[in-house]
């Protein structure tokens, strides 16, 4: 795919890091550690539903277990970020332990700088996702 | 909980974007080809709908997205599987795509472990 423009904007390289942990609040807390740790801003999580990979959850012959909710959470960082978030995202989110889930990392091309306003109030996550939470 | 982490590379991540309802055919063709789990969200097509006008209403725009990862080996094997078993060949039956991952870390049995330092 060819796009022309005539204002060139500058994208960065990234990493984008995913991580499928339990539903059990690990990525609020993940998301909170994220941004306060390591000043990560690109950041979101969303439900998904789950079919377990190690675990083997009962099935009946031929047909699939059960499924799990789980929660999906992308990172984007820069390379030079990328190895010590992946890190950090294993303890925080404690990927280690059975049924903890699991952290991949791949590359990007090109990501855009996530700006925020520099007055932003040091309002903690957790009261946030209280006050939107469906 | 394990103090040490292992990182296990030369794997792929396969997404597939299919209508809804047929996320379970695609996890079981994974499945029954040695894919072990995958995880799947809801999301909303766009693009074939609007090209079509009015005839576009009829067009059903829930999507389901599937993810897999898979060791780089099975890659073909899988997407192979899946490409046949949900019918991504045919005019609205949805996509896929692959990306290499450059490292993966989750919990492993010590059985497991075990196999893998001896290189079965």
């Amino acid at each position: 795919m060819t796009v022309s423009s005539s204002e060139t904007v500058a994208f960065e390289p990234a990493r984008r890091i995913r991580a499928i942990l339990p539903d059990d609040g690990s990525d609020r807390r993940l998301l909170e550690g994220l941004w306060r740790d390591k000043g990560v801003t690109r950041a979101d999580t969303v439900p998904v539903r789950a079919v377990a990979a190690l675990v083997e959850a009962d099935a009946r012959r031929g047909r699939l277990p059960e499924p799990v909710l789980a929660r999906l959470v992308t990172v984007i960082v820069s390379p030079a970020e990328a190895d010590g978030v992946f890190d950090y995202i294993y303890a925080t989110a404690r990927v280690g332990r059975p049924g903890g889930g699991t952290v991949l990392m791949d590359r990007l091309a090109g990501a855009s700088v996530y700006k925020l306003p520099p007055e932003l109030p040091e309002q903690p996550l957790n009261e946030k996702f209280s006050k939107t939470a469906m | 909980m394990s103090d040490t982490m292992t990182y296990l590379t030369d794997a792929t991540m396969i997404t597939a974007v299919v209508p809804a309802g047929r996320a379970d055919d695609l996890l079981k063709a994974a499945r029954d080809v040695g894919a072990r789990g995958g995880i799947v969200h809801q999301a909303r097509g766009t693009g074939a709908r609007e090209l079509l006008g009015l005839l576009g209403i009829a067009v059903e725009a829930e999507r389901e997205v599937v993810n897999i990862v898979v060791p780089a080996d099975y890659q073909e094997l899988v997407t192979n599987a899946i490409f046949h078993a949900v019918g991504l060949g045919k005019p609205g039956g949805g996509y896929l795509y692959f990306t290499a991952l450059e490292k993966v870390a989750t919990y492993i049995p010590e059985a497991s472990m075990a196999r893998l330092q001896a290189g079965d």
